[in-house]
């Protein structure tokens, strides 16, 4: 079984996020990164299908040079191969070209039975990306999984989150799976491991090595950010001490006062 | 040529429309009464043409019902090539789905298709020079993000539930109903729902909930949680946690309310024995209204919260949910 997880590096989230005036961006500059959780959920989830049905582990992620920190950890969990996608031209896509240029790494890659995407990375909270990728792949699409029940040699039976709560899902390979956090418990990289890591060799792609259309992509992308901006703090309001049945009392009459309940 | 009509794809699940459907008719009725363009709405399922009526009541001018046995449950490839073919027949200038598993799972693969736009879980929504400007958190909320769409059309956003606010009914509206049938080869059908696993005997999920009610570390154990379900029973409220709460055991994880949980936005959020880390604030700071129940008055949830109740929950909670009783049966 062939399987690919792709993850993103991502600013620590235990740091609040500051905007750089002058560009109107993020401030990446002397923040921890971390591999965005669901991501790792999805490595493991992947380390796990290729130990008990065969078969290795690729990992792939888009980004700058400083994105291999977070593939040498998927390597030092256990993953066999490796690739960065980086190119200029790339800068500022939107969900959909970072689907569409991933779709192309893919494929360029080789042919995956299992795709494993985390269900959303959390600095950009989209949660597309996944669904994009097996759009372009022609893969099935199973998304916010947190079991796979079944695994046959065409197809994965998985429960996904549901709006009415659960559902049983079965998909034919190729496909494509995010991940939710209560699929699996990430395991550690071991020493040894992460030795081997940092020796391991992580070819970098661009738009020509892949195929992809640079004018597709990056600031050609169908959506753009105009602007990014910190929401204004919420005020705490009123503070409500004294004898507890007391307080009690007045937390309810203030709820009712205000139409609340 | 795209006109300026706004298209809002309708989640119902099991013949109930869910509603941020009508957050989203709401919505797109005032963006297309600001561009002289219709609302079109698209239901699909099976056995769901009785819905049109609460649509119509909405807002919608026009229904396009896919009524199909196939429909029953979501499936990602039919429902995607019944809105694929609707767009790309009638080149709606706005999308609406709804951000839920359903509607992001969806709106995903579609917009990867059209090889169009798809900003996430909106809050807002704004026509500027014409053009839609879509707002949406980004870092947990930390960061707001306004997207927009410079050329292709349909512009996609999927839209956070209870963001946004849904109009009066109007029952005596009605409009156009369009029947529409589906139009996919059996082999391209790659998913098949199985079996559909409903939640435990009427829990309010949190997702849809207008009142939640949250358990954190300050409980003390995971009996703490009875008092918790009594309070949220008390109001109607869903049942949430923070991720301490979830992490020691005393909750599923499906509960779990920040950064690596849900993201809610309730109208009453009442967070009891939570301290209020980051990654909780992330996950329910845009509640219309917080309630904090917590000992420690330094606790980072006071600094969020509109009423902050300092006293020991066990204490408190008992007297709340007599109080909320009385208020009730009074009524």
């Amino acid at each position: 079984m062939n399987i690919l997880v792709c993850v993103k590096q991502v600013p620590d989230n235990a740091v609040v996020p500051k905007l750089d005036p002058a560009t109107d961006r993020v401030i990446k500059e002397g923040v921890e990164t971390m591999v965005s959780p669901f991501d790792l959920n999805a490595v493991e989830a992947g380390l796990k299908l290729a130990e008990e049905h065969g078969g290795e582990v690729t990992v792939l992620t888009l980004g700058d040079d400083t994105c291999k920190t977070s593939l040498r950890i998927a390597l030092s969990m256990g993953a066999a191969k490796a690739y960065l996608v980086s190119d200029p031209a790339l800068e500022e896509s939107d969900t959909w070209a970072t689907s569409y240029a991933l779709a192309k790494a893919i494929k360029s890659i080789g042919e995956f039975d299992v795709i494993l995407c985390g269900k959303q990375a959390i600095d950009d909270d989209a949660g597309q990306v996944g669904a994009g990728i097996a759009e372009q792949l022609g893969a099935s699409l199973v998304s916010y999984v947190n079991e796979i029940t079944e695994v046959t040699a065409d197809a994965l039976t998985v429960k996904r989150v549901s709006p009415a709560g659960e559902e049983l899902v079965q998909a034919k390979l190729p496909v494509l799976l995010t991940c939710e956090k209560s699929l699996n418990e990430p395991r550690y990289p071991t020493l040894k491991r992460t030795r081997m890591a940092n020796r391991m060799e992580i070819p970098v792609l661009d738009c020509a090595a892949i195929g992809a259309d640079a004018g597709k992509v990056g600031k050609n992308s169908p959506s753009a950010i105009k602007k990014l901006y910190t929401p204004a703090p919420r005020q705490s309001g009123e503070v409500i001490k004294g004898d507890a049945e007391e307080i009690a009392k007045i937390g309810v009459a203030k709820l009712v006062e205000q139409k609340i309940i | 040529m795209s006109n300026k009509n706004v298209w809002v794809c309708l989640e119902q699940t099991d013949g109930k429309i869910a509603g941020v459907s009508y957050e989203m008719l709401s919505e797109a009725r005032k963006l297309a009464d600001q561009q002289s363009g219709e609302v079109c709405a698209v239901l699909m399922g099976a056995q769901v043409q009785d819905l049109a009526k609460d649509a119509f009541a909405y807002g919608a001018d026009k229904v396009y019902i896919c009524d199909d046995e196939k429909l029953k449950n979501y499936c990602c490839e039919s429902y995607c090539k019944v809105l694929e073919n609707l767009v790309k027949e009638n080149q709606p200038d706005i999308l609406l789905l709804a951000a839920t598993t359903v509607g992001r799972d969806l709106a995903g693969r579609l917009a990867s298709r059209l090889e169009t736009g798809l900003a996430a879980d909106c809050v807002a929504l704004t026509l500027e020079d014409g053009s839609l400007v879509a707002t949406r958190p980004t870092y947990g909320g930390n960061i707001m993000a306004d997207v927009i769409f410079p050329e292709k059309r349909p512009a996609m956003c999927t839209i956070r539930p209870n963001a946004m606010s849904k109009a009066e009914p109007d029952a005596a509206k009605s409009g156009e109903v369009v029947a529409v049938a589906l139009d996919i080869e059996e082999d391209a059908i790659r998913t098949q729902v199985k079996e559909v696993l409903a939640k435990a005997g009427g829990e309010i999920s949190l997702a849809d909930a207008q009142i939640i009610v949250s358990g954190g570390r300050g409980l003390g154990d995971a009996s703490g949680f009875d008092l918790i379900r009594e309070f949220a029973d008390t109001l109607h409220a869903a049942v949430g946690a923070s991720r301490a709460a979830v992490d020691a055991g005393w909750i599923p994880y499906e509960h779990q309310v920040g950064q690596t949980g849900k993201t809610v936005g309730p109208k009453l959020y009442i967070a009891c024995g939570i301290s209020g880390a980051l990654q909780h604030l992330a996950g329910m700071k845009t509640s219309d209204v917080i309630v904090a129940i917590n000992k420690d008055e330094e606790a980072p949830i006071f600094g969020v919260a509109n009423y902050g109740i300092v006293g020991d929950l066990y204490k408190v909670i008992p007297v709340m949910i007599e109080e909320i009783k009385k208020v009730l049966a009074a009524r």
